[in-house]
Formats: C-alpha cells, structure tokens, sequence
C-alpha cells in the first residue's frame, strides 16, 4: 500500500479531481450520443470484457502456466542439490503433488533437469507468442466470418501464425535442448 | 510452523523472498493466494512489495511500473492520435487544420492503430502483473480507498473494451450494439480520466520503483519502507537493519529478477512483434513483414485497397450513367459539368495517400482537376466550407464536408484517374474527391454534387 491520499497533496489531489472530470466528460458523451438500448449494449459489453478477463481468462493462464512450469517464485535450486532434496523443494508444484513414483521426480522436476535460464528463455518465449495470438486469433475468427471484398483480410493469418508458433517451439526445443546438455555437464 | 523461520532484521524484498525460499526448502504449502488470513499476512498485505515477492516474482510493483510507463506511452499516443482523427472527421466551426504533409493523416492513424496493436500485450501484461490485488482484503478500508477501487474498475473495464472493439474493427467484425465511433471517443475521455487519476493514487509507488531496485544500503532501504508503506490500515513498520549482501542467498535474487526481466522482454517482443508485423498494411518499408495486417499495401483494382465497393454502395448503375454530371452549388447558381467537360479543364497529377481510419494506408498517384478550380469557375471563393455528397445510397459516409484550408489547397483534386488509368469503379468513378491529410471515409466516391455551406 501506499500513502493514503490526503487533502494537503495538491498535486495528487488536483489529477484525481481532474481525472474525474474527465470521466464524467465520458459518461456524458456516452448519456447523450449513445442511444438508450445501446447504452444497455454498452454496459453489457463492459462487464463481459471483465469478466471474460478476469474470471476465464487469467484463471486459465495461470492453470496452464503452473502445469507447464509450477509457480514462479520457486529458487534455482543449487546445482549440486541431490534430486531428494530437489524433491522436496518441489513438493508443492501441481504436477510433483501427484505423488509420482520416486524414480520419475527428475523427469517430473523440469528446473532440475533444463536448468532455470532455459525454462526461463522457453516460457518467454510461449508468452510471446501467446500475446501475439491474442491480437491474430479474433483476426482468423473475423476472417472466417467472411469479407465485404477481397482487400478486406487477405492474408493467410492462420497460416502466419503456424509458422510463427512452428518458429517458437523449435527456438525452445533448441534451448531446452541446449539447457539440458548444461545440466547434465553441472552433475 | 514455517513462518517462525522467517528472519527478523532484514530489508523487506529480500526478507520475503528468504522467506519463500526458506518454505521452498523445506516442502511447506505457500500461501496460495493474498487473501488468505494467517496470522502475519496483514502484515503481508500492507505492503505491496511483500505481497508480490511471497507469491510470484513477476507480479510485483516494479514490473507494474515498467509496463504501465509503456502503456500509458501507447495511450497518450492514442488518445492524442485519436483526437486528431475525430475532430478531423468532426471538427468544431472554429477549427482549421494543416494539409501538409500530405502523409500526415497516414501517419497519424498509422500510429494510432499500431500503438493500440502494441497496448493488446501490454494491457494484459499490465493486468497479470496486478491480478492478485484484486482480491485484496478487505476490499475497502476508507472512502478514498472506495473512490480509487471503483476508478481502477473503471480504468480497466474501458480499456479492454476499448481495445477489443478498437481490434475488431480494424477486421471489419462489427458485433457490437452500438456504435463504434461514438462508444470509441466516449471511452477514451473515460480511460484518460481514470488513468490520470489512477497515476495519482499510485504516484509514491511509481515514484518508488521509477528505476530498477537499488543496491541495497542502510539509509535508503530504512527510507524506502517508511515512505510507501503508511497504508490507511494501521501498519508494522518493518525495522530495516543493513544486511550485507551476501548473506541473503544471491541466486534467489537473481532468479527472482532474471523471471522479471523475462516476463518483460517476452511482452516487449509481443508488443513489437504485433507492430512488425501489422504495420507493412500502411508503409511499404515493412510490407514485405506483414504477416497480419488485416489490410495489404498496394492491393486491390488499380494498386489500392478498397472500403466499400460499388456494389456495397449501390451505385453500379448511377455511376456508369453516362449522364453523370457533378453539380456545384453556390452563391444560388448550379453549374453541372459532366466527366469530359471536367477531363478537358487544367489536368494536376498527385501522390496522395488513401489512410483510413482503420490504420491502413497506400499512396497512390491521382489524376483530376483541382477543387479550387472548379470553385473559381463556378464564380465561388475557393475558400468556402464545402458539403460533398455521393451517388451512395447504402452505408455510412455518403455525405462529408470540407475546411475551406482543403478545398483551396491546390493538391485537393476531384480525381477522374489514379495510378495512370480512368478511376476503377470501386474507387469512385465518375469522380471523387482527394484531399491530403485527412482520413479515407472523407474522401468521398461516386461525387454527385459539391456544395457551398459556409
């Protein structure tokens, strides 16, 4: 948290008042240009871009992402940590707590067996490439639903975006590949 | 318990990252969300810095602050862009505007487009980073507290609308009920209000983590905490004793902020990326990376792209009438001047820029006679507010009106040809209007009449 704000700010004081303005600037724009049943449209779509965000989205990342790499704060464990202990720092993640037999943690426990930088590079990588599918995939759904006239989506956007992610797996499969050499050579 | 391994005299990042390290170690379940009680996560919650060093080292202040900088970079970009854009289409009757460069329209809603593609990432990396405090408890802790959550809600639901239909109308996938235009400019007076406001709520935070965490010594880290950390809720200021740094195991910190610097440059690749490859649909520098610009540079009849289509604007057969003629209007005397009447007056050959309000834009070289001289030859002052209207009779934009700083520029053409041959009917034969500086939906197809209003 940070300082509450308090009447002496001036400065801050003045941007919120001003900031309001502003949004009540907005929401007059809105009552007079924007017709009744539209604004009921508009209240509808505002709450749905939340909701869809907040509640299905990021849930869905984060499922994804704790599956694929186990939550973020987890230390580099040091190199020359046995994989019992590698174990036990690991117990939490969502994949190690199924109990999986022993002799499959190392496989199970991906910091230990690519190393951190690599997974680090890899899950930079996914989330690039996930950002960008975000801008392109309501691109290929528009395109799906058809064109006024052909100048109108014209590329092979589904297509661009294969190779796009065809380029990213195999620039991860190489740093993994290139982490996993590392940490063999480490033990 | 876990927690009673917890250090007591150390700055408060490294002293929670310990901390986590230190459950790491020892298998114990770590909180798995801030709004969990346990005894010392009040504590927790009353600083920022703690919350996001105990839950994810990515979702933190200073990861907030290095996102939000660019983001609001994007959105000043937008806004001011779109203002231009909108008073260009809108103006109030006091208003002129420069008409040269003739590229500028094209490059000021090139930017515009490319810097809202370029916000898609940042927002949501924005949002990630601040995710957990949703959920912060108690929701609210004073009316202040009340006003600042409801203008962050407010701040964010406008923006990812704002951006989603900002997205989907440069796909031509309109399904919304409402209309764009007016929902569009609305929400941007509302985002930058609340933007502001929210850039003063944060301010001591932003001031706080403006540059990347300092070496840790005795003075600053001391200062720090008692700066940021006087929340409305009574707060366990944190004793900062100086801890040399190598008693506070380095790679844990270093993996911490080698995360950080990954999330960040992954959503910096996103945000070029999206640009790099969108932004060839209005230059032709980068036209050979447009992987995914909804439009392509040089496309369609005769080179350029096309909006609506004659036959979208039912005008196939009233714009091949051969007794097409324009009529201008003012000062009460109509002058009509058929296709060949207008072919045989003073012929000027320009390269314009069709840009549209959708981001895109290709320069083409338009053949016509000048606006002004046609207004001189129907004895009316070049410099009047003109009204312009098409032959369409379906869609939007069959009407548009004209500064008089256009309609007496001398590259203001009511064009008859484009790249070298008569104008394709898709692009408004018999005549259209070109102007330089001003966005596509104005340069108004298929003319039918031009007349003096002012």
């Amino acid at each position: 948290m940070r300082p509450p704000l308090r009447s002496r700010d001036i400065t801050r004081t003045a941007l919120v008042i001003a900031g309001i303005g502003f949004v009540a600037y907005g929401a007059f724009l809105v009552l007079t240009t924007v017709g009744t049943a539209s604004i009921v449209g508009l209240g509808l779509w505002l709450a749905a871009a939340v909701i869809v965000h907040d509640g299905v989205f990021v849930p869905v990342v984060t499922v994804l992402g704790r599956i694929l790499f186990g939550p973020r704060t987890a230390p580099e464990p040091d190199s020359a940590m046995t994989s019992e202990s590698a174990e036990h720092a690991r117990g939490h993640r969502i994949l190690a707590a199924r109990r999986r037999p022993p002799v499959r943690n190392a496989l199970s426990d991906r910091t230990a067996l690519f190393g951190h930088r690599a997974l680090a590079v890899t899950r930079a990588l996914l989330v690039a490439a996930s950002l960008v599918s975000a801008v392109v995939v309501p691109e290929i759904w528009a395109q799906g639903r058809g064109a006024a006239n052909p100048t109108i989506l014209p590329g092979d956007y589904a297509g661009n975006l294969l190779v796009l992610w065809g380029v990213v797996a195999a620039a991860s499969v190489i740093v993994l590949t290139i982490g996993l050499i590392a940490a063999r050579r480490r033990r | 318990m876990p927690r009673r391994h917890t250090p007591g005299h150390l700055p408060n990042d490294r002293l929670t990252e310990l901390r986590s390290s230190v459950r790491e170690r020892l298998g114990a379940p770590r909180p798995q969300s801030v709004h969990e009680h346990t005894p010392d996560s009040t504590h927790e919650q009353t600083t920022y810095s703690a919350q996001k060093q105990t839950h994810d080292s990515v979702r933190g202040p200073r990861t907030a602050v290095v996102i939000g900088r660019l983001l609001g970079l994007t959105f000043v970009l937008c806004f001011a862009t779109g203002i231009w854009s909108h008073y260009l289409q809108d103006p109030l009757p006091w208003m002129r505007f420069p008409t040269r460069p003739a590229v500028l329209y094209q490059v000021t809603q090139g930017v515009h487009v490319a810097a809202g593609l370029a916000s898609v990432p940042l927002l949501l990396a924005k949002l990630w980073t601040v995710y957990p405090r949703l959920f912060t408890w108690p929701p609210i802790t004073s009316a202040i507290h009340a006003l600042e959550r409801g203008l962050t809600g407010v701040l964010v639901a406008s923006s990812l609308l704002e951006l989603t239909i900002g997205v989907m109308n440069i796909y031509h996938w309109y399904a919304w009920p409402f209309s764009f235009r007016t929902v569009h400019y609305a929400l941007a007076w509302v985002i930058v209000g609340s933007l502001l406001a929210h850039i003063a709520f944060q301010l001591p935070t932003i001031r706080q983590h403006w540059r990347s965490r300092p070496s840790p010594r005795r003075g600053d880290a001391a200062v720090d905490v008692s700066e940021v950390d006087t929340g409305p809720a009574p707060i366990d200021r944190v004793q900062t004793d100086h801890v040399p740094a190598d008693s506070v195991p380095a790679d844990h910190v270093r993996t911490a902020g080698s995360d950080r610097r990954a999330f960040l440059a992954s959503v910096a690749a996103a945000s070029v990326a999206v640009v790099g490859f969108t932004a060839g649909q209005s230059t032709r520098f980068l036209s050979a990376f447009n992987l995914f610009g909804p439009r392509r540079y040089g496309d369609g009849p005769q080179g350029l792209p096309v909006n609506r289509t004659a036959a979208a604007a039912d005008v196939l057969t009233t714009a091949a009438d051969p007794a097409w003629t324009l009529e201008v209007r003012g000062n009460g005397i109509v002058h009509g001047f058929s296709r060949s009447e207008l072919e045989a007056m003073d012929q000027s050959t320009e390269d314009i820029p069709i840009a549209c309000v959708e981001g895109w834009s290709t320069s083409a070289r338009w053949t016509g006679v000048r606006v002004r001289d046609v207004l001189t030859r129907s004895g009316i002052d070049p410099h009047s507010r003109l009204r312009v209207t098409s032959l369409q009779t379906r869609g939007g934009y069959a009407v548009s009106e004209m500064g008089p700083e256009f309609a007496a520029d001398e590259l203001t053409l009511i064009a008859l040809g484009l790249n070298g041959e008569p104008l394709d009917l898709d692009h408004g034969y018999p005549a259209r209007i070109i102007a330089p500086g001003r966005p596509g939906v104005l340069q108004t197809k298929w003319i039918s009449t031009i007349e003096v209003i002012g």
